[in-house]
């Protein structure tokens, strides 16, 4: 066995026992990378001399005997985590050199954990898209079949964990964009509730929707490294002030024979792949087994969930997207005056897909559009808030698909903004009432030459993800998906 | 309700985007779909709804103690503008 291919948790422990040295691990990741993330396109940077340097920390406080909870396992960053001396793009043209004078808090929060950062990971421009096409800096590939896209916005992350590129990654989650590359590359991806992980320091695209959570290849390193990121922190307003759990050490404690799951209906609708819905009936039959109850609930507002989410999304992006004018920092283009330089500046450095949503949102912000759309689209948020919270009056967990398709190919979905939009169907519900989420693999089918992953998703109330993580562990024990060897 | 050449200028000045002619063709035309989809949320009936514009769980907005928490930073914020000058931000001349 390569020490890449170890776990988080694994490769944690056998550092604390002197096994292996920080360095030496680091080292395998920098040699995998090195051959491998040209064609993966995974990484838009690698610190490789930086981590060697927290390599050697690490490696040194082992010595002394103070090691911390994930002491030198080299992680992956996506690149809208603010890093102190290292780019941050967010995937923009926008950001091309942009070297933030300070440190986001999860990032910080992993780094006091005793983290190594590899470097950072690829993502659609501004985390908007699905697929990772809209990435200034090229497509990443899906490790299953490269011919594929890992999803996205954290489609690098899915794709560096997935490609054992580095133990475990961050992503961010605006409307599904770490469960649905988890579930594309077989990961287990994890949204927390909103407010876990601090946004200080996270690139903004829609403020009241985006959370950072955790992407690994079990359960146990995606709730570790998520207790490492994770916690109150006063420099985020809408930061929850509530004790963090330690996650990892108690996945085993759930009794399967007291657990309620309940399956939405409007989930298992026309439009999703019957080999998903025959994967996720295998992992439900394992519940059933095991003495769980499980029962068909209705979430009826969900259709409305994907159209107010492209709503709400655009107009909150469009306001946090006004900060880029060539002026303090990213790129400048010199026009003939202060507007002719605003406008310049922002056609050059936004892609397609954000200019897109830029307008969108200017357009349903705009007076006499302002109540027909943003406001209709917040009352329907609290209603499709309001249908999860009577279900999980009957509930503990709901389990739905998290995708309705497989990962589909590079360029097939690109130029039809609405096909990929509609990607985000089961998991925008989750983001708009602001829930944790978790995606887990539960198998994988043969689409022509290809086996893929399938994803499933387990949500639960606000704050109660541990349960969540519960219900993925047990799955995990029961299941016989296997994840893919490195080559 | 379908998105005109005057309305797709008029955003794209709010924006501060350009597009060429081309380019506002086909904007107008994807905006239009994305227009149409997101218009069925009309269907849904919001008597009495109170729109929901978070979902922080905090039931207070928390306060602190009005006082300096940073220290001066000005040279390391000012390292990633793209023209400076005497530790000012340079922009293009806006007075005639």
């Amino acid at each position: 066995m390569e020490l890449y291919e170890l776990g988080l948790k694994e490769a944690a422990d056998q550092i604390k026992a002197g096994k292996i040295t920080s360095v030496e691990l680091t080292k395998s990741y920098l040699d995998r990378i090195a051959s491998r993330n040209e064609e993966m396109k995974a990484y838009i940077t690698v610190c490789a001399d930086k981590a060697l340097e927290m390599a050697a920390e690490s490696d040194k406080r082992v010595k002394n005997g103070n090691p911390r909870l994930i002491e030198g396992v080299p992680v992956a960053i996506k690149d809208l985590f603010c890093t102190k001396g290292v780019q941050t793009t967010a995937g923009s043209h926008m950001l091309e050199g942009f070297v933030p004078p300070y440190e986001s808090t999860v990032t910080e929060n992993l780094w006091n954990a005793g983290a190594v950062m590899l470097g950072k990971t690829n993502m659609d421009e501004f985390a908007m898209g699905s697929s990772n096409e809209t990435s200034y800096f090229g497509d990443v590939k899906n490790p299953w079949d490269k011919t594929r896209t890992p999803g996205g916005s954290s489609g690098g992350s899915a794709t560096a964990v997935a490609d054992y590129l580095c133990a475990a990654a961050t992503g961010s989650d605006t409307g599904g964009s770490i469960r649905q590359p988890a579930a594309f590359t077989g990961l287990v991806g994890i949204k927390p509730t909103y407010g876990r992980c601090s946004r200080f320091g996270m690139v903004a695209f829609a403020s009241s929707l985006d959370q950072a959570g955790p992407m690994a290849r079990s359960v146990e390193d995606a709730a570790l490294m998520l207790r490492c990121m994770a916690g109150y922190d006063e420099k985020d307003s809408t930061s929850a002030d509530r004790p963090l759990n330690d996650y990892d050490e108690h996945l085993a404690e759930l009794d399967v024979k007291s657990l309620k799951i309940g399956l939405p209906e409007e989930y298992f609708i026309e439009g999703l792949d019957p080999v998903i819905k025959a994967e996720i009936d295998k992992a439900l039959e394992n519940f059933k087994q095991g003495g769980a109850e499980i029962k068909t609930v209705s979430l009826p507002h969900t259709k409305y969930a994907v159209p107010a989410y492209y709503i709400i999304a655009p107009a909150e992006a469009a306001s946090n997207l006004s900060r880029y004018d060539g002026m303090r920092y990213g790129l400048r283009v010199e026009g003939s005056n202060l507007n002719d330089t605003y406008c310049k500046t922002r056609s050059a450095g936004f892609g397609e897909e954000v200019k897109r949503r830029i307008m969108v949102g200017n357009y349903t912000l705009s007076s006499g559009y302002y109540d027909a759309y943003y406001t209709k689209a917040q009352k329907v948020r609290a209603l499709i808030a309001e249908d999860f919270n009577k279900v999980f009056e009957e509930v503990d967990v709901i389990i739905t698909p998290t995708t309705p398709t497989v990962a589909f190919e590079l360029g097939g979905k690109i130029t039809d903004p609405i096909a990929m939009y509609l990607n985000d169907v089961f998991t925008t519900p989750a983001s708009l009432a602001g829930l944790p989420g978790i995606s887990v693999p539960v198998g994988t089918v043969k689409d022509g030459e290809s086996e893929l992953p399938v994803g499933m998703q387990i949500l639960a109330k606000p704050f109660a993800l541990q349960t969540a993580m519960q219900v993925a562990y047990a799955h995990e024990q029961m299941t016989d998906f296997k994840m893919r060897s490195a080559e | 309700m379908s998105i005109d050449i005057q309305t797709v200028n008029k955003l794209a000045n709010l924006s501060k985007l350009e597009f060429d002619d081309t380019g506002k063709e086909e904007v107008r035309q994807k905006l239009n779909k994305i227009v149409e989809f997101i218009s069925q949320l009309q269907e849904v009936d919001t008597e009495n709804i109170e729109p929901m514009a978070s979902t922080v769980h905090a039931t207070s907005t928390r306060e602190r103690e009005d006082k300096v928490t940073e220290e001066n930073h000005r040279d390391e914020f000012m390292a990633n503008a793209p023209q400076t000058e005497m530790g000012f931000f340079v922009v293009p001349r806006v007075v005639e």
